[in-house]
C-alpha cells in the first residue's frame, strides 16, 4: 500500500461552546485504504466527519484533505470527494432523476452515462418524487450522487443504513471496485460485518478522543466471544473461576454469562461435569470490541 | 433545468409562485374594480368620521379621488405589500435557516459549490420570485383600470412597482440575513416578523403619534411609498437608503455565513 496520505489530522480539536466536541485527534489515512471510523454514539464521529467537508471548523489543529487545507481549498476538496451519511437530507419536492440532474450540474456537468451506470446498478427509482421513497431509496440515490464523479476520496458515515442486504453487497463491491483502483474510503459505521468485509484499519473514537487505530486483522484476533449458560440447577460464580480463557462471570439464577477469549476448551472440560440445557455464544459488535480493548489498556496502565 | 441553484430553486418553488402571482394580480383587480365606488361624494362623509387619530392609518382622502392616489393608497400602501413582505419573509427564511435546519444545505455544501455562491444563488432565486410577484400587481392594476376604462401613467406604475419590490426584498433581507448568519430559523422568523410587524404600526400610527416619531426612522416602511411614488414619481434618496440597508445587512450576514460552523437540523 502506497504510504501518501488522503487524510491528516493534526492535533484536532473541536470544542462546542462549553461541550466536548473532539480533543487532540491525529489520524492519517492513506492512498488506497479503506479507513474504518468507529465509536460509540456522542464519541465524535460525525464531528470529525463534518470538519473534513468543512461544515464546520476545527477550534484547533489542523486537517489536511488529498493534499490541501479543509478550509482553504475546501472547494477543490470537495471536487473530488464523494460523501453519504445515513441520515442525508435530499430535495424531497424533486424526483430521483431531477436530483441527480441538479447534482451532476452542480459537479460541472457530469455525462449522465455516469450517472446511470449507478442508477441501473443500485436499481434506483429516479422516477418517483424523493420523498415518497423508503429510506433505502432514498439512500440509493444519495450513493449515486456521492459516486457518479469518480471521486478520489468516499468519507461514508453510516451509509448503508436503511438498504437491504442485496443492496449492501452491491455497495460493498462499489466501494471494493473504488479502492482497487488505489482510490480511498473513510467509512463510519457500526455494523460489524461490513468493517471485517471492507475495511484494512479501525480507528476507534471515544468521549472525543481518538483511543487506538489498528489493522482491522490484529482486531478481530483479539476478539472475544460473549457466552450464556444456561444449567439445569442453580449455578455459582465460582464454578468458573480461575478457568482459563474465561472472565467477567456474571450469575443470575441458572444462567451463568461470561466472556471467552480464545479456545474454548478449558470451559467446556469444566463444563462436562455439569448439566448444561442451553448454551448461547454471541460475537461482540465493534464497539464491544474496542471498548473491551479499551479497559484491558486501562487495566495494564 | 435543475444544473444550478437558482433554476433549481425556481422549479420547486414554482406552485407557490404561480399561486402567489395570481392571487395579488387578483386582488389587484378587484381593488381596482371597485375605484368608481371610492370616487363618489360618500367616501368623504365616511372617512371624515373616522378619527383624526386614525386618520392616518386611512391615509390621504383626497388621494382617494385620483387615480395615482387611489393606486398609491390602495395598491401600494400597506394593504398589498403586507402579503409581499409576509411572503418575502417565508421565502427567504425557507432558503437560508429553513434549508439549514432540514439538512438540505449541508448535503449542497458536501457538493463543490463556495459558500459565496449558494448565499447569491439563493438570494436571487428568491428576488426573482418577488419580482414576478410584484409585476402580477401591475399586470393586475392595469387590468383593472382597462376594466373601469381608466389609465394611468406606465412610469409611475413601474417605478411604484420598483419601490414595491425594493422594500419587500428588503424585509426579506432580514429574515435572509438573520437566517443566513445563525442558521437558527426560530431567530430568523422570529426577528424579521417582529420587525416587521412593528414598523408597520409605527409608520402607520407615527403620524398620529408624537411619540413614535423619534424611532419612525428606524423602520424601512418610513422610506417607502414617502411621498406617494404613484403621484410624485420616485424619491430616489428614500430608495438609496433601502438599497444601502439591503447590501449592509447583505455584507455581515455574508461574512458570518462564510465562517460559521453549519447548524445540524434535526
Amino acid at each position: 500500500m502506497a504510504a501518501s496520505p488522503i487524510i491528516k489530522l493534526e492535533n484536532l480539536t473541536k470544542k462546542f461552546g462549553t461541550a466536548r466536541g473532539v480533543t487532540e485527534v491525529n489520524l492519517t489515512v492513506n492512498k488506497g485504504e479503506v479507513f474504518g471510523f468507529i465509536g460509540p454514539n456522542g464519541a465524535g464521529k460525525s464531528t470529525t466527519i463534518r470538519m473534513l467537508l468543512d461544515f464546520i471548523r476545527p477550534t484547533e489543529g489542523t486537517i489536511t484533505v488529498l493534499g490541501m487545507d479543509s478550509k482553504r481549498d475546501s472547494l477543490a476538496i470537495r471536487r473530488r470527494v464523494g460523501y453519504i451519511s445515513g441520515d442525508m437530507a435530499l430535495e424531497n419536492r424533486l424526483t430521483g432523476r431531477q436530483y441527480l440532474e441538479y447534482m451532476a450540474g452542480i459537479h460541472g456537468n457530469i455525462p449522465w452515462s455516469n450517472v446511470q451506470k449507478y442508477v441501473d446498478r443500485l436499481q434506483c427509482e429516479i422516477e418517483k418524487k424523493i420523498g415518497s421513497l423508503s429510506r433505502g431509496n432514498r439512500q440509493k440515490i444519495a450513493l449515486v450522487a456521492a459516486l457518479m464523479h469518480n471521486p478520489d476520496l468516499l468519507i461514508l458515515d453510516e451509509p448503508t443504513s436503511g438498504l437491504d442486504p442485496l443492496m449492501q453487497a452491491e455497495f460493498a463491491k462499489l466501494i471494493t471496485e473504488h479502492t482497487s483502483k488505489g482510490k480511498t474510503a473513510f467509512i463510519s459505521s457500526h455494523v460489524l460485518s461490513e468493517i471485517q468485509e471492507l475495511c484494512d484499519r479501525v480507528g476507534f473514537i471515544k468521549e472525543g478522543k481518538l483511543m487506538s487505530v489498528t489493522p482491522l486483522n490484529e482486531l478481530l484476533a483479539q476478539s472475544f466471544r460473549s457466552v450464556s449458560i444456561t444449567l439445569s440447577k442453580k449455578a455459582t460464580a465460582s464454578l468458573l473461576k480461575d478457568v482459563q480463557n474465561v472472565t467477567d462471570v456474571t450469575v443470575d439464577g441458572n444462567i451463568i454469562t461470561c466472556k471467552v477469549s480464545g479456545d474454548f476448551t478449558p470451559l467446556l472440560k469444566k463444563l462436562s461435569s455439569h448439566r448444561v440445557t442451553d448454551m448461547l455464544i454471541r460475537e461482540p459488535d465493534l464497539e464491544e470490541l474496542f471498548l473491551g480493548m479499551y479497559e484491558t489498556v486501562e487495566e495494564t496502565a | 433545468m435543475f444544473n444550478n441553484i437558482i433554476t433549481k430553486t425556481l422549479y420547486e418553488k414554482r406552485w407557490m409562485l404561480i399561486g402567489w402571482s395570481i392571487g395579488l394580480a387578483a386582488t389587484a383587480v378587484l381593488t381596482m374594480s371597485l375605484y368608481p365606488s371610492f370616487n363618489q361624494q360618500g367616501i368623504d362623509q365616511i372617512i371624515g368620521s373616522v378619527p383624526e387619530s386614525l386618520r392616518s392609518l386611512v391615509g390621504d382622502v383626497s388621494s382617494y379621488k385620483t387615480i395615482p392616489g387611489f393606486i398609491a393608497q390602495q395598491i401600494y400602501g400597506p394593504q398589498i405589500p403586507i402579503f409581499t413582505i409576509i411572503l418575502a419573509i417565508m421565502l427567504f427564511y425557507g432558503l437560508s435557516a429553513g434549508d439549514e435546519d432540514r439538512g438540505t444545505l449541508e448535503t449542497l455544501l458536501a457538493q463543490p459549490v463556495s459558500r459565496t455562491k449558494v448565499y447569491f444563488h439563493k438570494f436571487f432565486a428568491a428576488s426573482a420570485i418577488l419580482l414576478v410577484m410584484v409585476l402580477f400587481i401591475a399586470i393586475g392594476v392595469l387590468i383593472g383600470l382597462a376594466i373601469i376604462g381608466e389609465s394611468t401613467s406606465l412610469l409611475r406604475l413601474t417605478q411604484a412597482s420598483f419601490a414595491c419590490y425594493l422594500m419587500t426584498v428588503a424585509y426579506g433581507m432580514v429574515a435572509y440575513a438573520i437566517g443566513t448568519a445563525t442558521g437558527k430559523k426560530g431567530l430568523a422568523i422570529a426577528i424579521a416578523s417582529i420587525y416587521a410587524f412593528l414598523s408597520f404600526f409605527i409608520s402607520s400610527l407615527a403620524p398620529a403619534v408624537k411619540a413614535l416619531r423619534p424611532i419612525e426612522k428606524g423602520s424601512l416602511f418610513y422610506y417607502y411609498n414617502s411621498p406617494q411614488t404613484m403621484v410624485v414619481g420616485l424619491d430616489w434618496r428614500n430608495m438609496t437608503i433601502i438599497i444601502v440597508s439591503i447590501l449592509v445587512m447583505m455584507s455581515v450576514s455574508l461574512v458570518f455565513f462564510k465562517n460559521r460552523d453549519l447548524v445540524r437540523g434535526d
